[in-house]
């Protein structure tokens, strides 16, 4: 029964949203091999590409046929289906449901007890009967964000579906799905080869498609697009700006990408790069490009999908777009200057930062607070207690451009770090919140820490973005994300499975990112406290509700963080964080000690040793210690050493050298030893059991506070 | 099409309209006329509104002069208006060749798929005002956005049973396109006559007016009575005129908006209640279609209905 075919499937869609074609390449191909195996049917490597018009999977060597399945199904125990020696009506409804005769039946003994079993020959089918279903419940997996219905169908899919083309071999597939019945049917290009063309086999198809102006495979569209482009940004003298998720989505908006270079007018230049490139990105998807020093130049390269008679026409169209948005944006900036930033801040009071957390003036005011209380806590700025009404008169004490303490530059970035989000070029542009605030204050005359801060404090955006190079943003930054955090968490609306409309995932990562950047050692538990305190109004839940919630979300984002940065394997950060979580730097720095130490050969006893200590430990309440009641020589060597390590550890802690720390530990493994070869533990005399738990529950008490060497597998 | 000889392009405005009207009546829609009253966009239109509902098939056509007074800008922006044209088509059902149908549209306005690089770019409509929402995407043309492309799931809180599908034409745009023109008051409206010279006095006018002069407590006080009025309606089972007072309603509101009259938190509270108001409307009129037996369905059975 080694008999296989080509599995073909293509799906003709009417144009499917960029960033939902890699989202269905990935569940297609993992559907249809989790499937396959389920329904044990053997196959080559499925391989799945797509265009924003289609979707193609290809099973090479498919089984035609499973294989016949013998096996034994359980039933009810033996004592409930026979009594007296005939079968009950249990037994019957057993046999019944499994397709055999009461008589068929055999009895076998399980941990359970005896049980009642029938034997039971499946016979294979036909892989063409299966996979029908199989192909249209892969279509139906896929997790698209949003799906809708067209004409009168029920079914529905990212957009109306237009054709299929199922093959097993060179036999059609009967795959039905809303009003497309799958045929031999498919067809190129939308505009440059539009005819139907009959499919054959994977590899016609693929030739097929290549005559036909569509480049199938989403990494040859980028290679295509990149190499072109590359050659036309220098071709301009200048080079492509690689905005990575900007080309990753300009590959799904092509079946056949053509790329050129052509330019806007110099004039624009004037606007802030940033305007220009979200322009560019969001709005055209075309490209930007460079010089040497990073600066814009007054060129674009965009990529289209068709090849057209007259080049010079299409690209006065895609100029003259440009010029008309750059036209808006150089007047909402314009606009937007004729009043200094600072007299935005009384218009935030009109914008509602959240319907329970009050406006985004009330989240400046509470910004500001934790801003004060962070920087005191990281040993920044240590003057008094402020309320947030005496931040502000700080901040306005504090003239643009004169020299001033560091409160003052706080209190200033902390009460300007939203003011942009009232201009109009943020609300066209809601991503260029803080590059705008940070221009509109360098222009208002703001010093330059305080422009660098306001732009800083939302850095990072995203786990790849940069981190704020300057205190002010890092501390203001910080204070924004607590509140945050707490203030959603407050009202119960935390993350729930993969929702998390408030970003909270991210702005969690956020803390942990810049704390560790900057090597702040700042105390999780008092910062979450300091910000739960700040949320009063119109709380929904107790802070002492909340409180532990929150550390723990903010675990588990540390857990991946010393996992995907810091390398650590899994139980690695699950004994790190058991040992403490409070302070981040920290937990990175004694994971990455202890990765070090697990990685040389005398780990494995140090680790045996030092389990079997917190092992005996368990449940036992610790005694006394006195010294004098030690008696074996043994207990009394390790006595010796770890008063000596003690020293060690404590000050090689003192200075976080946890490498030099648990080699000090690990130095004391002989003697570890020694006493468990030669010391029994738990004497029968109260008196010496008590010292011998106590003298190794300082043993634990060195490492404890570093590592929990129970949670290593 | 392409055995055909192309179709030139459009010279003015006019033309413009007319060949859209041509195209579309030959396919076989109802060529409508554009509402008697303020609104915002083509889909308010109760050809569009009222008869996305329900299981009647509906084929429409029409013009739909659209105002959005936060866009005013005293005829002195070359591309922002106070009131802009939208060419409107709704077909239901959602036709199975509706992107090439569109396609030929294009082609017969003279914007053809062989010269430009014409894309369907993923766009997602959404009407809190009117409790709508579809799937689509907003044509480019060379980078511009002509068309706006949508499959209706929802409307006036109810689900679009069989789907229609609104192609929304920017009619000012397409003709800057086709004219080669940077201001829209520069476009030929008819042969010899500028839409500036037709237009640019009523944009000033408008924008003075609801930027300057619009009576703040007045537009208040008919937003409410607007209001009553549609519940008063629809409780007398008169579904169009109730709609037209929900209508009214929706411009007092745009009209408050611009004025800047409405905070960020009463926004919301405005919203909510003329969706209310589409709802009440929308289920009125279902119910409507329903006890007359559905006339529209005699003469084209819906198939998803009779499976």
């Amino acid at each position: 029964m080694n008999d296989t075919s080509e599995l073909f499937f293509e799906v003709g869609v009417e144009e499917i949203p960029a960033r939902e074609v890699d989202v269905a390449i990935r569940a297609l191909q993992e559907n249809v091999t989790t499937r396959l195996a389920e329904l044990r049917l053997s196959h080559g490597t499925v391989r799945c590409a797509a265009t924003p018009r289609r979707l193609v999977l290809v099973v090479p060597e498919l089984q035609l046929r499973q294989e016949d399945l013998e096996k034994e199904l359980a039933g009810p125990p033996a004592q409930a289906a026979y009594r007296d020696g005939a079968p009950t009506k249990a037994a019957m409804g057993f046999a019944k449901s499994a397709g055999v005769e009461v008589d068929q039946l055999f009895t076998k003994d399980t941990p359970k007890g005896p049980y009642v079993f029938a034997s039971v020959h499946e016979k294979g089918q036909e892989s063409r009967a299966l996979l029908p279903e199989l192909l249209r419940q892969a279509l139906l997996g896929i997790p698209f964000t949003r799906t809708m219905r067209w004409g009168n169908e029920t079914e529905a899919f990212i957009r109306p579906m237009q054709w299929m083309v199922a093959l097993l071999g060179a036999e059609l597939l009967p795959v039905r799905f809303a009003d497309v019945e799958a045929g031999r049917q498919s067809r190129g290009h939308r505009f440059m080869a539009p005819e139907p063309f009959v499919v054959t086999s994977a590899e016609q198809h693929a030739a097929e498609l290549e005559k036909r102006f569509v480049v199938l495979d989403p990494k040859q569209r980028r290679e295509r697009i990149l190499s072109s482009a590359r050659a036309l940004a220098r071709s301009v003298g200048g080079q492509l700006r690689e905005d990575d998720e900007l080309i990753e989505e300009v590959v799904q908006l092509v079946e056949n990408p053509m790329a050129w270079v052509t330019h806007f007018d110099r004039k624009f230049l004037e606007i802030p790069d940033q305007v220009l490139i979200s322009e560019m990105k969001n709005h055209q998807r075309y490209l930007s490009v460079v010089d040497e020093a990073g600066r814009l130049m007054p060129h674009f390269v965009v990529v289209g999908n068709s090849r057209v008679e007259d080049e010079a026409r299409v690209l006065d169209g895609y100029r003259r777009v440009l010029s008309a948005r750059f036209a808006d944006g150089a007047f909402f900036f314009q606009e937007d200057q004729k009043r200094p930033l600072f007299s935005r801040v009384d218009d935030l009071k009109k914008v509602q930062f959240h319907r329970s957390l009050g406006s985004s003036y009330a989240k400046v005011q509470r910004i500001a607070r934790l801003s004060f209380w962070l920087a005191s806590e990281l040993g920044l700025e240590t003057g008094p207690e402020r309320s947030s009404d005496e931040i502000r008169a700080l901040a306005e004490k504090l003239s643009p451009g004169g020299a001033v303490s560091f409160a003052s530059k706080l209190a200033r970035t902390a009460f300007l770090a939203k003011a942009d989000l009232t201009t109009r070029m943020v609300f066209e542009f809601p991503e260029l919140q803080g590059v705008m605030g940070a221009a509109y204050a360098r222009q208002a005359g703001e010093s330059e820490d305080v422009v660098l801060g306001i732009e800083e404090h939302y850095l990072p955006r995203n786990a790849s973005d940069r981190l704020p190079t300057g205190h002010l943003g890092a501390v203001v930054g910080l204070a924004d994300r607590l509140d945050t955090i707490s203030g959603i968490f407050s009202v119960g609306k935390g993350p729930t499975g993969a929702a998390d409309p408030f970003g909270l995932r991210r702005a969690a990562l956020g803390v942990i990112n810049v704390l560790r950047a900057q090597g702040w050692h700042l105390s999780l538990d008092k910062a979450v406290r300091a910000g739960l305190e700040g949320i009063d109004a119109a709380k929904k839940r107790d802070a002492t509700e909340v409180e532990p919630e929150v550390l723990e979300f903010f675990r588990a984002r540390l857990r991946g963080v010393l996992v995907s940065e810091d390398a650590l394997e899994t139980d690695e950060a699950e004994a790190v964080l058991s040992a403490g979580a409070d302070d981040v730097v920290d937990a990175g720095l004694r994971g990455r000690a202890l990765a070090e130490l697990r990685g040389r050969p005398e780990f494995e006893p140090v680790k045996v040793a030092f389990k079997r200590v917190s092992n005996i430990l368990r449940n036992q309440a610790k005694g006394e210690f006195d010294v004098a009641v030690l008696v074996e020589p043994a207990e009394k060597h390790l006595l010796l050493e770890l008063e000596q390590v003690e020293a060690r550890v404590s000050k090689a802690r003192s200075g976080r050298e946890f490498g030099r720390a648990f080699s000090h530990i690990a130095s004391l493994r002989p003697a570890v030893d020694r006493l468990f070869e030669e010391v029994m533990v738990m004497a029968e005399d109260q008196k010496l059991r008590n010292a011998r738990l106590a003298l190794l529950a300082r043993v634990e008490a060195l490492f404890a506070p570093l590592a929990d060497f129970g949670k290593l597998s | 099409m392409g055995h055909r000889v192309k179709a030139p392009p459009a010279e003015t405005f006019q033309e413009l309209i007319l060949r859209l009207e041509r195209y579309w009546a030959d396919y076989g829609c109802v060529i409508g006329q554009p509402f008697d009253g303020e609104k915002g966009a083509g889909t308010y239109n109760p050809h569009t509104f009222l008869r996305a509902l329900g299981p009647e098939p509906w084929r429409v056509a029409y013009v739909e002069p659209s105002r959005r007074p936060t866009d005013g800008r005293y005829g002195e922006n070359p591309n922002r208006l106070y009131r802009h044209h939208q060419y409107q088509v709704l077909l239901k059902p959602s036709p199975k060749d509706v992107q090439n149908l569109y396609l030929d549209s294009m082609a017969a306005i003279g914007i053809h798929a062989s010269d430009h690089d014409i894309r369907f770019v993923e766009d997602n409509w959404e009407s809190p005002t009117l409790g709508a929402w579809g799937l689509g995407w907003e044509v480019w043309v060379d980078g511009m956005e002509l068309t706006q492309f949508t499959y209706f799931q929802q409307c006036g809180g109810f689900e679009c049973r069989p789907v229609a599908v609104e192609l929304t034409y920017g009619l000012e745009r397409i003709a800057m396109y086709l004219q080669n023109v940077d201001n829209v008051f520069d476009l030929a409206y008819a042969p010899g006559v500028t839409y500036g010279e037709v237009f640019q006095r009523d944009e000033y006018e408008y924008s003075k007016f609801s930027f300057e002069l619009l009576d703040v407590a007045l537009y208040q006080r008919l937003f409410e009575q607007y209001e009553g009025e549609v519940k008063r309606l629809c409780e007398a089972a008169l579904v169009v005129p109730a709609y037209d007072h929900l209508l009214k309603a929706a411009h007092a509101f745009n009209a408050l908006d611009a004025r800047g009259a409405i905070s960020v938190t009463e926004r919301q509270g405005y919203i909510l209640r003329i969706r209310d108001l589409a709802k009440v409307c929308a289920e009125n009129y279902i119910a409507q279609r329903e006890s007359l037996g559905y006339p529209l369905l005699k003469s084209a059975p819906a198939r998803g209905e009779a499976r």
